[in-house]
């Protein structure tokens, strides 16, 4: 019954139907969007990917172990390889870090983009009539 | 859904519509930014006011946050609009903003008004090719209105389904867009066009949707993979060739998902894309590169990069096959060992052909990498290719799964064709509907050497940069046709008034230059009448006769005027004398020989001149084969070289010519016989004499049986060759007189029953021009004489009949002959 009294009005007046919106659909967009922007960040610094091939060799870098016994030349090549896991790690955390903090400023932006939309009719309001008695000096 | 249902559901977008309406999307943007600098300068003002106190500060600050109130309600209301306009991308609504806008504006005694006056109808009008001015003349002359429509219930009704639904139920709007030459299928193609580029605008606006934020490619997706460095050096990443646009991505997606699941199996996950040049090889490529970097692909190919060789780089980069062979090792070596490749070698034929000329097989040297479940390769290749040095290698066979290019398909050309009608009409042109259906006929009946889309797309460029060039607004059917018409000199296209009349009094324009032959002047006409209205079939050749009769009686000449009347020029005639293709080897001296390295005579010919009269003499002295070879042009119009090129003969007339049953033609005509009556008779003289096959005489439009000139008619041949020496003559300043006794004389020396009325030209020519030629050099005629060749000249010519039997231009001069011997 409420319903179908609020769907009518919202037809018939627009700033009904505008309040309505205001305060439902366009934060449940609002929502949505933020959260496309927190899976964009996550999409775009690879954090699945890099978090699975942490301790991968950084672009396959690194050297052959030669054939045969040489015990010099293994140990060098098992500290370079183990280096270039190292260098690759580094740059994968410093990579995931960028991107996890991203994702927490969009979150934050987006929270905050929600207050303001929450008072932006108000502030709107404020603004203008603010504006209009300070212009006829009142 | 009846259109109560409709406007109740339309009621959800009222205020958004009429928001809209009062300040459309590009005011509602210049407005904001007029807000937005005015609120800029409010801003300077402040800070200028409180350094130096040049303002008054609470005016300033005043005017600063109304301008920013009014730039923020401004934002407000596009953000509700927009959500409004959106809506059906997020949600499920039970119909589209445009829709919605078509029913509010709709008085409901006449729907079409309102449909027509709402933007969607508006847009679905223009691309129809129609004017404001049709608009009113609809008003003018319709009887009634239509109040009442049902619409099929879908999940969201949009603008297209309900514009269908309203073209069905109003009779008058139907009646008067057939007068428009808009039919059903036309109508729901530009309604379909309108309805695609309103979706596509949405979808292209939004941008922080997942599918354009996915688009954004990511950082660090390589690292735990390899570089490839050699493969880098001699070859480019497929996404920076071809730019992908979501029709092509639409086009393609048959070929790609085949593509795709052929890679993501284990071993030997090679494809070969099988295409002509011009079906979009690179695109399907490009296509299935931009679903890795939009992660819409299979697991298993998650992470590939796809990279094309430049083969020709390659070949051309070592001069000896050591060299050519290791780099080929080392990129594939490189390839493999990143684990993330996916390498293109385009025209793999060609590819191993260059290779064995620098003795080398990658074949042999590939085959660890072709197997490899690591690496994957896509080939590209031509179907005739493909069949030559593809299939006929069971290893390649086995290592390359095939996946064809499907390149003639209507509705995805018809598509791709408007999406670029689009993106270059820009503001100021605009190609309509029936404009870029006329751009695929053309492109697929009457443009030759070509394959679709590329062809069709070609067309349409070159279509828009001539409008523009020329100032035009719209790019309409007719100047379609008529672009097409300079190109091929076919007359296509709705005929004018003056051809109108030419086409209905096309037997008297011919009789104007050929004597006598009732029969053929009609059978030709008519199929000239019949391809120029459309109702011949598009996949034959315009008409195809056989001429029947003896020599000398007008069938090459009917060919000659036939082209001149169609094709506007003499000069478009090819001529096959097809006795001198009686041999073993005539087929192949026809249709080329690859082992000879040679190319066929009429397959050149006809590619060199697809829009003209192929005049076949003397059809019956050529071989069984070749019979065979026409048997499928006349069927089919097309056929096919020796280097398995598709040769196009639709956009030809073909005559055959034989006197073949000469005799009994002439002994019927000579017996005062009607030849129409014994029309039967002489093609089952024709069939029991194995001169054609009845298979091949079927193939034929008519059988046109041309008699023997009387004495009038070779009268008639003598006055019109010598009306044209009359004119040369003029030209120098002399006049001449045709005297009867002239004509006479041509009659008793030029014509002959065996071979007809040929010796006439030839006495002018070798005779009469003498003697006058010797007057003029003697004085004996000046400039403003008249010349009469007298009896006495006539007397003192050559005494012997002069005619000739003439074989592809060499005159055999025949003993003397009387008129009227038989040979």
């Amino acid at each position: 019954m409420v319903r179908a009294i609020l769907t009518r009005m919202r037809a018939q007046f627009f700033l009904v139907d505008y309040v309505v919106w205001h305060y439902t659909r366009a934060m449940r967009d609002g929502a949505r969007i933020v959260r496309n922007l927190v899976w964009f960040c996550f999409h775009f610094f690879s954090i699945a990917l890099l978090a699975r091939t942490l301790i991968a060799p950084f672009e396959k870098l690194g050297e052959q172990y030669p054939q045969g016994f040489h015990p010099a030349k293994m140990l060098s090549t098992f500290v370079v390889n183990i280096l270039m896991r190292v260098v690759g790690a580094i740059v994968r955390l410093v990579v995931i870090s960028i991107g996890f903090l991203s994702m927490a400023a969009v979150l934050l932006a987006g929270v905050a983009a929600f207050v303001v939309w929450a008072i932006f009719p108000f502030a709107t309001l404020g603004a203008g009539i603010t504006g209009v008695l300070l212009i006829i000096g009142v | 859904m009846n259109f109560q249902d409709l406007f109740e559901q339309s009621l959800y977008f009222r205020h958004a519509i009429r928001i809209n309406a009062l300040v459309s999307i590009p005011r509602r943007l210049i407005l904001g930014r007029i807000l937005a600098v005015l609120v800029i300068i409010g801003l300077i003002g402040i800070t200028a006011s409180l350094a130096f106190g040049m303002f008054d500060l609470f005016r300033l600050v005043g005017f600063t946050l109304l301008a920013a109130s009014a730039w923020l309600v401004l934002f407000a209301l596009d953000a509700y609009v927009f959500s409004y306009l959106f809506r059906e991308l997020t949600a499920s609504p039970r119909v589209t903003f445009e829709l919605a806008e078509v029913v509010l504006r709709s008085d409901q005694h006449d729907l079409a008004a309102g449909f027509l006056v709402s933007s969607f109808g508006g847009r679905v009008w223009r691309r129809l090719g129609l004017l404001p001015y049709d608009l009113e003349t609809f008003y003018a002359d319709r009887r009634g209105t239509v109040s009442a429509l049902t619409v099929p219930t879908q999940r969201t009704v949009n603008g297209a389904l309900y514009a269908k639904a309203l073209y069905e139920s109003d009779e008058d709007l139907k009646a008067f867009l057939f007068t428009r030459g808009v039919n059903d299928e036309v109508f729901a193609g530009a309604v379909d066009w309108v309805q695609t580029e309103i979706t596509g605008w949405k979808q292209r606006y939004r941008w922080w949707s997942v599918e354009h934020l996915r688009e954004i490619p990511g950082i660090g997706k390589d690292w735990s993979f390899g570089t490839a460095y050699h493969l880098e050096r001699y070859a480019r990443a497929a996404s920076s060739l071809v730019r992908v646009t979501g029709l092509l991505r639409e086009y393609y997606r048959e070929e790609v998902d085949h593509l795709e699941s052929v890679l993501s199996r284990g071993r030997s996950a090679n494809a070969v894309l099988v295409g002509e040049t011009g079906s979009g090889l690179r695109d399907a490529i490009a296509v299935f590169a931009d679903r890795i970097t939009r992660q819409i692909i299979t697991p298993q190919l998650e992470h590939y990069r796809v990279y094309v060789l430049d083969t020709d780089l390659l070949i051309a980069d070592h001069s000896s096959k050591e060299e050519f062979e290791e780099t080929l090792v080392r990129i594939f070596d490189g390839a493999l060992k990143t684990e993330n490749i996916v390498i293109v070698i385009e025209h793999l034929p060609a590819f191993l052909t260059n290779a064995a000329q620098l003795g080398s097989n990658p074949a042999n040297l590939l085959e660890g990498y072709f197997e490899d479940p690591r690496l994957h390769v896509i080939a590209t290749s031509t179907p005739d290719a493909y069949y030559d040095r593809l299939s006929s290698d069971p290893r390649l066979k086995r290592w390359f799964d095939r996946v064809n290019m499907e390149h003639d398909d209507h509705v995805r050309i018809t598509r791709l064709l408007e999406e670029l009608a689009v993106a270059r009409e820009g503001r100021s042109l605009l190609v309509t509907y029936p404009a870029v259906q006329a751009v695929y006929e053309s492109a697929r009946r009457y443009l030759t050497g070509g394959v679709m889309p590329d062809v069709a797309l070609d067309l349409l460029e070159e279509v828009i940069s001539l409008a523009r060039s020329k100032g035009q607004d719209r790019v309409t059917k007719r100047f379609v046709e008529s672009v097409v018409e300079d190109k091929t000199g076919v007359p296509i296209g709705e005929a004018d008034e003056g051809e109108r009349k030419r086409l209905l009094n096309l037997e008297d324009i011919l009789h104007q230059k050929i004597v006598g032959q009732d029969a053929a002047v009609s059978a030709v006409s008519d199929a000239l009448r019949r391809s120029r209205s459309g109702v011949s079939s598009p996949d034959r050749p315009l008409g195809v006769f056989l001429f029947l009769g003896p020599t000398g009686v007008g069938k090459t000449e009917t060919a000659k005027v036939l082209a001149d009347t169609f094709f506007d020029s003499r000069d478009d005639i090819i001529r096959i004398d097809m006795s001198e293709y009686s041999e073993g080897d005539a087929l192949s001296r026809l249709i080329g020989n690859v082992g000879a390295g040679m190319t066929g005579m009429l397959a050149s010919a006809v590619n060199d001149n697809p829009y003209s009269v192929l005049l076949l003499d003397e059809f019956e002295k050529t071989t069984q084969d070749v019979h065979d070879l026409f048997l499928q042009i006349f069927d089919e119009g097309v056929f096919h070289d020796a280097y398995g090129n598709e040769v196009n003969c639709r956009n030809m007339i073909i005559i055959a010519t034989s006197n073949a049953a000469s005799d009994t033609i002439r002994s019927l005509v000579g017996g005062g016989e009607e030849l129409a009556a014994h029309k039967h008779d002489i093609i089952d003289q024709l069939i029991s004499t194995n001169a054609f096959r009845p298979e091949l005489i079927n193939r034929f439009d008519d059988v046109v049986l041309f008699h023997p000139l009387s004495k009038e008619d070779t009268a008639a041949v003598a006055e019109r060759e010598l009306a044209k020496l009359q004119i040369r003559l003029n030209k120098r300043g002399v006049s001449f007189e045709i005297t009867q006794t002239l004509v006479e004389y041509l009659v008793e020396h030029g014509y002959d029953e065996q071979f007809g009325a040929r010796a006439i030209r030839r006495i002018i020519t070798g005779d009469i021009e003498k003697v006058i030629s010797h007057k003029l050099l003697t004085g004996e005629i000046k400039k403003g004489d008249t010349a009469v060749i007298s009896e006495e000249d006539l007397a003192s010519l050559a005494k012997p009949n002069p005619a000739r039997v003439v074989t592809d231009g060499i005159a055999t001069r025949v003993s003397n002959r009387s008129p009227g011997s038989d040979a």
